[in-house]
């Protein structure tokens, strides 16, 4: 499942969603056409089924977010986290983990595996806007 | 690891679980498969909480093999206790693959207090085989469930069920206030496929929160209705992947007047959809969609495009979606492509008399696959003798040769007789005149007809010189009556095994035919009992043929022979038709040997009925698929015949509902379509209504409909719609297909596809068969029959050229440079450089290209090695292996087309290929001469054979069978040198998580290492 939103020229927002169900997966990237359109940036959108296959993916483009649940399999995303996180990169990517839950306990090891942010699911467009307000610099308007 | 507990001084098994290595760890995992007992299961539930994916992976698949009670009862209460982002998945996960059984655990699970709990189950059910009491389950917890995820994967797993019950609770769930459950409800309803609920969707198009989630529900309906609708979007705003995907299964669900009007409501499609294919960053999928798309609108220049635009993700077959109209074009463009793919997606597709006369034209094309396949297709006067016999002469294509001579002697027989008269007296020219390549081919093809010329051009044949032409005459003389036999006997001594067997088999034949049985003294056969393989099968066949009255003790007697002789002298008694011989070795039934057990199998199709009945339903519960899943395609035939009734029928349907493995449900279904009892009903409707069953579920309907035509309308009102629209296909479709004559039965490719997995692990998809068919049907010919043929292949070696003829058909791919450049620029400059320092200035970087295709990718590798600097010299070494003889024979012609070029920039082109012209270019020596090709299978590599820095293996894992895929992974990293490198494809990390290899990311790509 691929979206693209056409904005205004400048280089698209890069999105890598791991391992959500396809109306999941929908709900993000909607919303996050949505703000872009807004931001006047074009949403390039792609989507794993499991950790290798973003390992891979990650091997072969940059991403701003890569948003992954927590519950993956066979790879957990807190090992994929820790992956993605074992190579420096050139611009470095956020991690967002999805989650049902959120206890101070999840947001740790969230954080101990690399992740930058959590993001509760079910979750609407003021989560996810909050969520990407939050993330370091090399989020999405330092990809500018 | 220790697994031998009762040796004295070794630690338990259970005590190597806490290891610190987690390679350790998944090797007590993988153990413990075959140590039973409860002691062994609470280790493997420990370890469904490891904190590797690898052991719990691996433990999780040994826990669903040895499923039981205790086990489902043990997951059941984990879940409630299991670590929240480990334990509880995996748990759920053992549950939910372990099917029915699992099932009570997982929905007792959605009481628990606990949401996530409830949210572990609902993600994990249905599993296979829904009752409706189960959707009568889910339903009852989504009434009582609040939390909004719990709520949205009921959702989900209520569409899963598949089920016309669930339809109602999900469509109220569309008046939800909150847009997140109306979303997951409309998915929910996309997998439940009821066109019936497109009206209900379609207004919701026009809500921008849920467009996507209606549009993915769309392309699941494989309805005509929301056709319209979505071409006028498509012509007003661009349109994105989803909206193509949904437009194209209405396309292709609409009768061709709809599809006119859906081309006619967007104007802009052609451009669009072609704007589309021409960008290759555009994901695979995306294009596929456009590819048939465009081919189902029928727009201007579509065939065009797609030949020159492919391989999408199913090769070329966006081309048979072409309107029957437009074959003739598509044919021509896709002659006009050097590679065999489109063409002979196309030939595969041919039907109707016009499309076969059209293929004609393929004849000419540069692939030998091609011509073979095109010439196993035509259409009686399709094409001129002269073409035929300019085929018949080339000298380095046996393949085409025996093609040529097949359809000119089809012409004799159907051709007008101006034209039937030239090709006889072209074939008797070839094979009386000069040895020559041809002869052979000729002389064969002459077999069947009765002309006086005939039998004396096989008579002069039978003392050439040549072997191909000596053994030509000795098969032909199988099915004629004017060679003499001793002419025939003097060679069983001859030089050349081929021709021994084949004059072996010649007199089997004739044995067979009936009285008089040929005066031959079984002694002169059972001699050839000690001969070659191929010799020793032959004369087995023979000893039975030429046993006469003592052949019931006979057979017996062969049953102690080596495996070839055996099987072939078991399958022989059923060539004969002996109910006695078939009686006597029913015993052998629970042979070693599963091949000679499915040979035994197949000799009940002529036993009495009281032994065959008997003998088959022990062999419907024998512990081996393949010889269950004979006894089902010799009840087939045999109730085809003779019928079956009673407690027999009953006891079909018994193997029916207990039987999991696919190929062997699907000949059951076969069996059942025929002689299942009323007790196959329940049976039946179960695979029918299973969302993932498939073709299994089309031949369920197929025998409901056929066998049970009364209470199809009852099954129709409460089955599934998918389900439903599968019973109103197979009652719209009347009686029983009847293939072309020259088509493959279904059972025998059955068979064949068997022989190919078993080898090689390939899997032949069913859409093959035609494929098979026509490009085989010369040597199935000159074989006798399809059955004949099979039986030749499975005694020969697999690198034999005629099994590689088979390999070729199944195994084709069509391969391009740089396809995914990443893997081979972590080989060429971050593997490589550390490879060659750390080997020291003596060693070779050896790398393995498995699966390589046409060789592209292994040219490729050698280009950038050579950008590198690290190439031209002596210490890199591109060991490049396929399954088709084919694929290698181009890779090592190393003559590529525009196509397979696409990704190769100018100055590479001009640096690293000569102009050939005809838009061919060849790979320079100094870049091809690192590279070697050796056509064989990952699993035939010759062991202590060299090891290798490196293996690539990107495209095959995909297309072998799901069971041998971890088996693959492991025989490639067997032959890794120590620190040695693994690169796998995008779809192959489920495949690599089955073995213990470390995963490392690279710059580039990601790795496995040894």
């Amino acid at each position: 499942l691929s979206a693209r939103v056409h904005g205004s020229g400048a280089r698209p927002f890069r999105v890598l969603a791991v391992g959500p169900g396809v109306a999941v997966r929908l709900v993000l990237g909607e919303t996050l056409a949505a703000v872009m359109l807004e931001r006047g940036r074009e949403l390039s959108f792609t989507a794993a089924s499991d950790a290798v296959e973003a390992l891979w993916l990650f091997s072969r483009a940059s991403y701003d977010v890569v948003f992954f649940t927590l519950d993956l399999a066979p790879m957990s995303g807190l090992d994929l986290g820790r992956l993605l996180r074992a190579r420096p990169e050139p611009r470095r990517a956020a991690l967002v983990a999805l989650s049902t839950t959120e206890t101070p306990e999840t947001a740790k090891r969230v954080r101990d595996a690399g992740g930058d942010a959590l993001l509760l699911v079910p979750f609407d467009r003021q989560a996810i806007e909050s969520v990407l307000a939050a993330l370091p610099a090399s989020g999405p308007e330092a990809a500018r | 690891v220790n697994v031998d507990e009762t040796r004295p001084g070794r630690p338990p098994v259970e005590s190597e679980a806490s290891s610190p290595l987690p390679e350790v760890r998944w090797r007590v995992a993988a153990v413990l498969a075959d140590v039973p007992g409860a002691a062994a299961d609470a280790v493997l539930l420990q370890l469904l909480e490891d904190t590797d994916y690898r052991v719990r992976e691996e433990a999780v698949a040994v826990l669903v093999r040895r499923f039981s009670a205790g086990i489902a009862h043990a997951c059941g209460a984990a879940l409630e206790g299991g670590g929240q982002d480990l334990g509880r998945p995996a748990h759920a996960e053992v549950l939910a693959r372990a099917g029915a059984p699992g099932r009570p655990a997982l929905l007792d699970a959605l009481s628990s207090e606990s949401a996530g709990v409830r949210l572990a189950s609902a993600r994990s059910l249905p599993g296979l085989f829904v009752d409706a009491p189960t959707v009568a389950a889910l339903e009852a917890a989504m009434c009582l469930e609040s939390d909004d995820n719990v709520r949205a994967a009921l959702l989900l797993a209520l569409g899963r069920t598949a089920r016309r019950e669930a339809l109602a609770p999900l469509l109220l769930e569309l008046s939800s206030a909150k847009a997140w459950l109306r979303i997951h409800a409309i998915v929910a309803l996309g997998e439940i496929g009821d066109p019936d609920v497109a009206p209900r969707l379609l207004p919701l198009l026009a809500d921008p929160e849920l467009r996507s989630a209606v549009l993915v529900a769309l392309s699941r309906l494989d309805s005509p209705a929301p056709g319209e609708e979505l071409a006028r979007r498509a012509a007003t705003a661009p349109p994105d992947a989803l909206l193509i995907g949904a437009l194209r299964r209405s396309a292709s669900a609409s009768a061709p007047e709809t599809v006119a009007r859906l081309a006619s409501l967007w104007p802009g499609a052609r451009e669009t959809l072609l704007a589309l294919l021409e960008r290759p960053e555009v994901p695979l999928p995306e294009r596929t969609d456009a590819a048939h798309l465009l081919a189902r609108l029928d727009l201007t220049g579509a065939a065009a495009a797609l030949t020159r635009l492919g391989p999408f993700e199913d090769e070329f077959d966006a081309l048979k979606e072409m309107p029957a109209g437009r074959f003739r074009e598509a044919l021509s463009a896709a002659g006009e492509s050097d590679e065999p793919e489109p063409s002979l997606a196309l030939i595969e597709s041919a039907r109707t008399a016009a499309e076969r006369d059209a293929v004609a034209g393929l004849i000419s094309h540069v692939s030998p696959l091609v011509v073979c396949a095109a010439l196993g297709s035509l259409a009686p006067g399709s094409t001129s003798v002269a073409a035929l016999v300019a085929l018949l002469a080339r000298e380095d294509e046996p393949e085409t040769r025996r093609a040529a001579a097949f359809a000119l002697a089809r012409e004799i027989e159907s051709a007008p007789a101006e034209s039937a008269r030239a090709c006889r007296n072209a074939l008797l020219d070839w094979a009386i005149g000069l040895d020559r390549p041809g002869k052979a081919e000729a002389v064969a093809a002459l077999a069947r007809f009765t002309y006086t010329a005939a039998g004396a051009a096989v008579i002069a044949a039978l003392a050439s010189p040549r072997g191909d032409v000596r053994r030509s005459a000795a098969g032909a003389a199988g099915v004629r009556l004017d060679v003499p036999l001793g002419a025939l006997q003097e060679l069983l001594q001859d030089e050349d095994p081929t021709v021994r067997a084949a004059a072996l088999r010649s007199l089997t034949r004739w044995a067979e035919r009936g009285e008089p049985i040929p005066p031959v003294d079984r002694k002169d056969l059972m001699q050839h009992l000690a001969d070659e393989p191929i010799v020793a099968a032959a004369a087995g066949a023979a000893v039975v043929a030429y046993a006469g009255r003592v052949r019931p003790r006979i057979a017996i007697e062969m049953l102690a022979q080596k495996g070839p002789v055996r099987r072939a002298a078991i399958e022989e008694i059923a060539a004969l038709g002996d109910t006695a011989a078939a009686d006597a070795v029913a015993f052998a039934l629970p042979h070693e040997d599963p091949e000679t057990a499915r040979a035994v199998v197949r000799a009940m199709a002529h036993a009495t009925a009281e032994t065959a009945e008997e003998t088959l339903a022990q062999a419907l519960a024998d512990a081996r698929p393949e010889v269950r899943e004979a006894a089902a395609e010799t009840i087939a035939e045999r109730g085809g015949r003779a019928g079956f009734g009673g407690p027999f029928a009953d006891a079909v349907a018994a193997a029916l509902a207990v039987e999991a493995v696919p190929s062997v449900v699907a000949a059951i279904l076969r069996a059942v379509a025929v002689a299942g009892g009323p007790g196959s009903i329940r049976p039946l409707v179960r695979i029918l209504t299973a969302e993932d069953s498939g073709e299994a579920a089309d031949s369920a309907a197929e025998a409901l409909a056929r066998r049970y035509p009364d209470r199809v309308r009852e099954i129709w009102a409460t089955a599934p719609p998918r389900a439903a629209r599968r019973l109103s296909k197979a009652l719209a479709a009347g009686p029983p297909h009847t293939a072309p004559a020259e088509d493959l039965p279904e059972s025998l490719f059955g068979l064949l596809a068997d022989l190919v997995r078993r080898r090689t692990g390939l899997l032949l998809r069913p859409g093959l068969r035609i494929r098979v068919a026509r490009s085989l049907a010369a040597e199935a010919a000159e074989a006798g029959s399809f059955v004949r043929l099979y039986a030749f292949l499975r005694e020969l070696p697999t690198e034999s050229e005629l099994f590689g003829r088979l390999l070729d058909v199944a195994a084709g791919r069509t391969s391009s440079f740089f396809e995914d450049p990443n893997g081979l620029v972590a080989l060429a400059e971050e593997i490589a450089p550390e490879r060659l320092l750390s080997l020291g200035s003596r060693e070779t970087f050896d790398v393995w290209c498995a699966g390589c295709g046409s060789g592209e990718e292994a040219y490729a590798l050698a280009i950038l090695l050579f950008e590198k600097g690290l190439l031209p010299g002596q210490r890199v070494h591109i060991h490049a292996t396929d399954l088709s003889p084919d694929a290698i024979r181009r890779g090592r012609r190393r003559r590529y087309g525009p196509r397979s070029l696409r990704a190769v920039s100018e100055e590479r082109r001009g640096r690293f290929f000569e102009c050939e012209g005809n838009a061919l270019f060849r790979v320079r020596d100094e870049v091809a001469g690192c590279v070697s090709f050796a056509a064989r299978c990952v699993f035939d590599e010759p062991r202590g054979s060299a090891l290798f820095d490196a293996v690539l293996c990107r495209n095959l894992l995909p297309r072998l069978e799901e069971a041998v895929r971890a088996r693959a992974v492991q025989t490639l990293a067997s032959f890794l040198k120590p620190g040695g490198y693994l690169l796998l494809g995008r779809h192959d990390g489920l495949a690599a998580a089955a073995t213990p290899l470390g995963l490392v990311r690279l710059a580039n790509d990601i790795a496995y290492r040894r």
